[in-house]
């Protein structure tokens, strides 16, 4: 600090001495007191110094390297700006598809825009190009989605598992899972004792990747541990193990609860729940309280009849998944067996049962509503597509959508034109409306290209002059298409932009 | 003479009116679309029965709308040039309609007056001896309260700075308003300026003496105004708050013509009154020039605009003072074609030279304006720098500079600042012929 700006904090009132200031100038100060001095010296200096300033030598920054593939183009940028992060962010994941396949990267005035939150970059960061890459790597915040490089060696790879954030510790075991099964088990076992109730579950939840009968002993130990969620997820993943010691003995306990008819049709399945928990089964795999409103009994059945593969059942009985499930609705316990089939198809990803599970769901059986968005995420692409069909003609829309939502393929031109021909007109009810003008939102955002058009003119058909009465729903509803059409026309406008 | 969409963008008065002229830049929002060498003009369909009939000078790009909005540009305006910029090929020359001439006639008729006002006020017959004594009033009222003001200083160096970070912002509050009661607004702003600085930055001290100093040296300057040289009385005056109204500099200011590029504008906000700052750079004469405009409140309009990254042929009238750049447009100005490039750019060392020469013949100089060649941010311990090819750097006022560093990926280029003698505030980047602003509030 220098003198002057020392004594002006001070004060002179408390510092005897004079600070010594530009020399150059005291002769013209005597006369004047020891304040007005010092602030005259201090203004001097302040314009001595602004004038004498220098500038500071830096390195030059990086550069980014060049981009081999074009922006693009100029006129995509607006409703790209919209889609990332305005009003039609739901285009984002088909948009980055697009720019992708057409070989475009985003123009780099986005890449601020698309960078800036973590979902952002998760949906972007692959069309950002080389320069996004190197504006992410500047930016202290930015990082990389899936940050863990494949690259790491294995000395690499054990610190960051010893060092690294519970996340980068996960990506570290599955990575060395994949490269050395054997020694990923032994990192486990070592740290999973310290760990809290949460990371064991959510290191364990890597073992799901190849699991084997390598991976028992260990989650055999793991029966006994003291969170009620790791020994859910241990039991999950030890039924799981083809051949498996739980498993034959789930298979044999549900045999016991359980009795399908042999073959010839027209006779009942017999369900006969135990009446008391054993400590054993408590302990394998099976909770005791009931939720509210189901009783022990039923809730244990469906408990046991989830921890075995439904194919054993076709197995057992040579009847198919469809047939063994047309027996169920004469039982007494019909609601168990059903949940507890659907969670087993989901678990052990059948997708006969699966798909045989949604058809008894269309067909009335109500109590698999809760499970009916995991069952279609089982169905293979032609039974998703099939059963989409059939639930649009059934007037399913609900689950029509949600079949939709899960189909992975692209969409049959029988599928768009059953889409195309959904009812319109006052008749429908409010909430039926709302199911078909959410499936016609997801036509819109996932449809192949080349239907847009007729989606749109769907769309557009919902839209009903109002009535005399200030109808609020259909007030409502023709916002909500109006919403859409904004959608479909911001899609039709990229289509057009960046040709394929 | 054509305008970008950041350029356009950069016009708008606040976000919303930005996001609402996107909305409008749509061929179906617009029956009629026309445009002259002077003007633009389009009819945009509203909620109401009959279009709004917007119309835009281009020269200022001034506009005028029919629609009852505060703002200004207003949406439809925005839109009108946002339309303009991304399809030009909508707006076909055509002959001026009744609506658009009328206006564009009365704005030069509103011009000429003007000026023919300032002649005939300055030509007037004044009474000498009862504005001498005016005059001898109001500077007696100013010495006395700088005296005051004088007094108060010592008091504060005598105290000690060290207790006014617990003191709090109110004693500045009361000695502003004295000033403004002895009709010296100049200082008063600059005491107000001062009123957040006590504990704020590890050199706040030096800092705080230092700007005490500079109004002490004011002060000074003032007892002995009639030993200074002229063009430095001028400046000294002003910066006290002896403001020239526009008439008299119209009448008595030095006038240049020149070709000026508009290389950046900056919009300073407060609670009652925004400012926006204009610096223009003279293609024959090399001088820099400021335009300087002020209005009330969010919404009202700055009057004519000078949109950054054009160019006019035009006269400007300076202010009188030492190394002064505070000018206005004369008469009327003539658009023309987009600069691809900054015409002088120079190295930081250069501009730090021009700084230094400029608090020689006026030490109360608040800022300079320049284009530094060839420059690009580097951030260096999260601060950032504008670094120039001589590795020279500068830091860079707080602010976010993601954009700027994701269009240019760290390559150079010649950048136009304003430079207080603590940071840049970089104004506009000439990257690939055509000038970005740097200081587009964020419309994303």
């Amino acid at each position: 600090m220098h003198d002057t700006t020392r004594l002006a904090l001070v004060g002179t009132a408390n510092l005897a001495n004079d600070a010594a200031g530009l020399a150059a100038l005291e002769p013209q100060l005597l006369d004047y007191s020891r304040e007005r001095r010092l602030l005259l010296q201090a203004g001097s200096l302040a314009v001595y110094r602004q004038a004498g300033g220098l500038a500071t030598p830096l390195a030059a920054g990086g550069l980014a390297p060049a981009d081999t593939l074009p922006e693009a183009p100029a006129s995509a940028n607006s409703p790209l700006a919209d889609i990332i992060a305005g009003t039609h962010t739901a285009l984002a994941p088909w948009a980055a598809a697009r720019l992708l396949q057409a070989g475009y990267r985003l123009p780099a005035r986005l890449l601020p825009l698309a960078l800036a939150t973590a979902e952002r970059r998760q949906l972007w960061f692959g069309v950002a190009g080389q320069r996004g890459q190197w504006l992410a790597s500047q930016h202290p915040d930015w990082s990389a989605p899936d940050a863990t490089p494949r690259a790491l060696d294995d000395t690499q790879l054990e610190t960051l598992w010893q060092e690294g954030r519970p996340a980068e510790r996960r990506q570290a075991l599955a990575l060395l899972r994949q490269r050395n099964a054997d020694q990923a088990r032994q990192w486990l076992q070592a740290a999973l004792p310290q760990e809290k109730a949460e990371q064991r579950c959510h290191f364990l939840e890597v073992l799901k990747d190849g699991l084997s009968a390598a991976d028992e002993p260990l989650l055999q130990s793991l029966l006994d541990d003291r969170s009620q969620n790791v020994r859910q997820l241990v039991v999950d993943l030890l039924v799981q193990i083809p051949g498996s010691a739980l498993s034959g003995l789930w298979q044999q306990r549900a045999s016991q609860c359980l009795q399908w008819p042999v073959s010839s049709a027209g006779r009942q399945v017999a369900a006969n729940p135990p009446t008391e928990l054993l400590k054993e089964w408590e302990r394998e795999g099976i909770l005791a309280t009931p939720p509210h409103g189901t009783g022990p009994r039923a809730w244990w059945l469906q408990q046991i009849v989830a921890l075995v593969a439904p194919a054993c059942w076709s197995q057992q009985t040579g009847a198919s998944a469809g047939e063994l499930l047309a027996l169920l609705p004469q039982s007494d316990w019909a609601d168990s067996l059903y949940l507890g089939l659907a969670d087993a198809a989901c678990r052990f990803a059948d997708s006969e049962w699966a798909a045989a599970l949604v058809a008894a769901h269309h067909a009335g059986r109500g109590v698999l509503y809760p499970r009916s968005s995991a069952l279609w995420a089982v169905l293979s692409a032609s039974q998703s597509g099939t059963a989409v069909l059939a639930a649009l003609q059934a007037g399913l829309w609900q689950e029509a959508e949600r079949g939709l939502a899960s189909l992975t393929a692209s969409w049959s031109d029988v599928l768009c034109a059953a889409l195309t021909q959904l009812p319109t007109g006052s008749e429908l009810r409010p909430d039926q409306r709302h199911d078909l003008q959410s499936l016609l939102e997801l036509a819109v955002l996932r449809g192949p290209d080349h239907w847009l058009e007729p989606f749109t003119l769907a769309v557009r058909s919902h839209i009903q002059a109002p009535g005399l009465q200030n109808d609020w729903n259909l007030h409502y509803a023709n916002r909500r298409a109006e919403t859409t059409l904004a959608l479909a026309a911001a899609r039709q406008t990229l289509i057009k932009e960046i040709p394929l | 003479m054509q305008l970008t969409e950041q350029q356009v963008l950069a016009l708008a008065p606040d976000s919303g009116s930005a996001a609402n002229g996107k909305k409008l830049a749509q061929a179906k929002n617009w029956p009629t679309l026309g445009r002259s060498g002077r003007a633009l003009w389009g009819e945009c369909q509203g909620s109401g029965k009959n279009p709004y009939q917007v119309r835009l000078d281009l020269a200022d790009f001034a506009s005028k709308c029919s629609c009852p909005s505060f703002k200004f540009p207003c949406k439809h305006a925005l839109g009108l040039l946002l339309l303009t910029a991304s399809q030009p090929a909508l707006v076909a020359d055509a002959s001026e309609p009744d609506w658009v001439s009328e206006w564009l006639d009365k704005r030069s008729d509103a011009a000429a007056k003007k000026e023919a006002k300032a002649q005939a006020r300055a030509e007037a017959e004044v009474d000498p001896v009862a504005q001498q004594k005016r005059l001898e009033k109001r500077d007696n009222r100013v010495r006395d309260g700088l005296t005051a003001l004088q007094v108060w200083l010592e008091d504060l160096v005598r105290n000690g700075l060290a207790r006014l970070p617990a003191e709090g912002p109110a004693i500045w509050e009361q000695q502003a308003a004295r000033l403004i009661d002895a009709q010296a607004p100049g200082l008063a702003n600059r005491l107000r300026s001062l009123a957040d600085l006590p504990g704020t930055g590890a050199d706040w001290p030096e800092r705080l003496s230092g700007e005490i100093g500079k109004i002490a040296l004011a002060l000074h300057g003032f007892e002995r105004l009639d030993s200074l040289p002229g063009p430095l009385q001028a400046s000294l005056r002003q910066h006290i708050g002896f403001n020239l109204k526009e008439e008299e500099v119209l009448a008595n200011g030095e006038v240049i013509r020149d070709q000026w590029q508009v290389i950046g504008q900056w919009i300073e906000e407060s609670d009652k009154v925004r400012t926006q700052r204009t610096w223009l750079y003279g293609l024959q004469t090399r001088r820099f020039a400021m335009q300087l405009q002020f209005a009330a409140g969010l919404g009202q309009s700055f009057g004519t605009v000078l949109p950054a990254g054009t160019a006019l042929d035009a006269e400007l009238v300076f202010w009188p003072g030492a190394g002064s750049h505070r000018a206005m447009i004369k008469g009327s100005a003539a658009p023309l074609p987009p600069p691809q490039q900054s015409w002088q750019a120079e190295p930081i060392s250069a501009l730090l030279n021009r700084y230094a020469q400029a608090l020689a013949i006026n030490p109360w100089q608040d800022r300079l304006a320049g284009t530094i060649a060839e420059a690009s941010p580097v951030r260096h311990e999260s601060q950032w720098f504008l670094r120039d090819a001589q590795g020279d750097s500068l830091p860079l006022i707080g602010g976010d500079y993601w954009l700027w560093l994701a269009l240019t990926g760290g390559s150079s280029h010649d950048i136009a600042v304003e430079w207080d003698g603590r940071y840049l505030r970089p104004l506009g980047a000439y990257i690939n012929q055509v000038y970005e602003p740097l200081t587009e509030r964020r419309h994303a």
